[in-house]
């Protein structure tokens, strides 16, 4: 998350407001600002769902299940881990979880970019429809399933059942996989993935190279 | 044999009606108000019909749903071509295991959270929903998506009781049932929700939707506690069957009164025919009381014997 000069710095304590109530308080506020959101009430649920504003925001707790739902434009980052369904049908920006996540991370995200340097629970990328997700550390099981389109990076390998029912989209892995299920096969690194990976990796601050992964698509995906 | 069949309705003797007049904004208002999100609906619904299905009645079809404020479920695109004036007010139905179409619930006048998945139209909960505080996580997160609002949940007819009784924990605005037809479902759905109601002081709206083509059919589903119904078969078989003409005299006309009938005479009949529904309910002797199908219709005929007044609906006028 880059501090241009001249934003507007601005402080919440927000130990004593509930999810909607945060997002009143960030209604209005001027474009490019960095918000600093602190005393976060532990658990919060559907925290800053559909949240639409062009800002910085740092969060210095973990935040609840459905965080950050169908949100939009905001560059969001977690200091703490996040609850299951984290980036649900997120739209566009960007999400950095410092911790773990848990299920479901980014289920039927569109757009945007989710990183989380921790590990992430099972079903990462459930049905995935155009995001770039990147997990630094190992994932559960059922990575992938159903996604159609977008873009899954995961650092240190997944469990079982990689990509079942994945017709696009395509998934990068480091690391051990448990299984493969029948929808997807690992291919070739073209040069448009180097990109791709090697664009994802330095957005993530991972230092490593393209070479070590290995690169899963739908069988049913013939644009691959 | 239906079990609606088996609902005998009387007409009662009235006391004079109202000069009927155009419905204003605030007699559309339906349940509970406390939710700071009232609904402003019609007791009828277009919910299942298509624009390709209605051909050239759609536009006609949407402005007199508009100037009722009737409800219609469609997509933004299936509005996108008619006059300001005969856009109707517009249900906007998210499937709970999909994505969220932000632009199509940010401009919906009324969203329900539908149950089911979006692909295989089972009913259910998502697997990403892990407990039921997610479940209320998840609506939460909707509304603060949508705004202002109405928000409501959609489930089966024929869910069970235990989920029927847990509708009424969510925060949700309205409920709506579907059905597929199967009366018994419905009807049982429709007590159990009416008696937990009055038991809470809720007054939550329930919304009614399915393949009913029978008028006598949709009133009585409105007298056993339901607050609109979609009228889709309805119209479909009308427009089959009959002429242009007979659609327009049933949208014109029967509308009208029907739409009217939220006004004053059925409201107080409804009101009235609801609690006696909710008191013969109660006083079943059967264990779980009120669920019992037959023993609770039995007990609600004689009262809509002389609360109801359907006959109204070609009286009235």
């Amino acid at each position: 998350m880059s501090n241009a000069d001249n934003q507007t710095e601005i402080s919440i304590d927000a130990s004593n407001l509930n999810s909607k109530q945060l997002s009143d308080r960030l209604t209005g506020i001027p474009a490019d600002s960095v918000v600093r959101i602190t005393g976060l009430v532990e658990g919060l649920g559907g925290l800053l769902a559909g949240l639409n504003a062009p800002i910085e925001l740092y969060l210095d707790s973990s935040v609840g299940s459905l965080s950050f739902m169908a949100s939009r434009q905001a560059k969001i980052e977690v200091a703490g881990n996040a609850a299951n369904s984290c980036g649900h049908s997120f739209h566009s920006g960007g999400i950095l979880i410092r911790g773990d996540a848990r299920n479901f991370l980014a289920a039927y995200a569109k757009g945007g970019y989710i990183a989380v340097h921790g590990r992430a629970g099972d079903f990462v990328g459930y049905s995935l429809s155009g995001a770039d997700v990147l997990v630094r550390s190992r994932c559960g099981n059922g990575v992938g399933t159903n996604m159609s389109a977008g873009t899954l990076v995961l650092g240190n390998g997944c469990g079982e059942n990689l990509g079942q029912g994945m017709t696009g989209g395509v998934i990068y892995v480091r690391g051990e996989v448990g299984s493969v299920a029948a929808d997807v096969q690992a291919g070739r690194l073209k040069e448009a993935d180097t990109i791709r990976l090697g664009l994802m990796l330095v957005r993530a601050g991972i230092k490593t190279t393209y070479e070590k992964f290995q690169v899963f698509r739908s069988k049913a995906d013939k644009g691959n | 044999m239906n079990i609606l069949d088996q609902l005998v309705v009387v007409p009662a003797p009235l006391k004079p009606l109202p000069a009927l007049s155009q419905p204003t904004k605030e007699e559309f208002l339906l349940g509970d108000t406390v939710s700071s999100r009232p609904l402003e609906i019609g007791v009828w619904m277009v919910c299942q019909t298509t624009p390709i299905q209605a051909g050239s009645r759609w536009t006609d079809l949407c402005s007199r749903l508009s100037e009722r404020g009737l409800l219609v479920e469609c997509g933004v695109a299936a509005l996108d071509k008619l006059p300001v004036a005969s856009v109707p007010r517009r249900l906007f139905r998210q499937t709970i295991g999909s994505g969220l179409n932000v632009e199509e619930l940010q401009s919906a006048d009324v969203v329900e959270i539908t149950c089911q998945n979006s692909q295989s139209n089972a009913w259910g909960w998502p697997p990403e929903l892990e407990s039921t505080e997610e479940m209320g996580n998840w609506i939460e997160a909707v509304k603060q998506v949508v705004g202002t609002t109405p928000v409501g949940l959609g489930v089966h007819a024929g869910v069970s009781p235990t989920t029927i009784e847990s509708l009424l924990d969510w925060p949700i605005d309205f409920i709506t049932l579907h059905t597929d037809g199967t009366s018994e479902l419905l009807i049982n759905s429709l007590a159990r929700l009416r008696i937990m109601q009055t038991k809470l002081g809720l007054k939550r709206p329930i919304l009614v939707r399915g393949p009913i083509g029978r008028v006598d059919h949709l009133i009585k589903i409105l007298m056993l506690g339901a607050s609109a119904i979609s009228i889709d078969s309805y119209l479909q078989d009308l427009w089959k069957s009959n002429s242009i003409s007979t659609a327009n005299s049933f949208l014109g006309t029967k509308l009208q009164t029907s739409s009217s009938v939220v006004k004053c005479p059925i409201s107080e009949r409804l009101d009235a025919l609801r609690a006696n529904w909710n008191t013969c309910t109660q006083s079943c002797p059967t264990e779980g009381r009120g669920i019992d199908t037959y023993s609770a219709m039995r007990a609600l005929t004689p009262a809509a014997a002389r609360l109801a007044g359907l006959a109204m609906l070609g009286e009235a006028t």
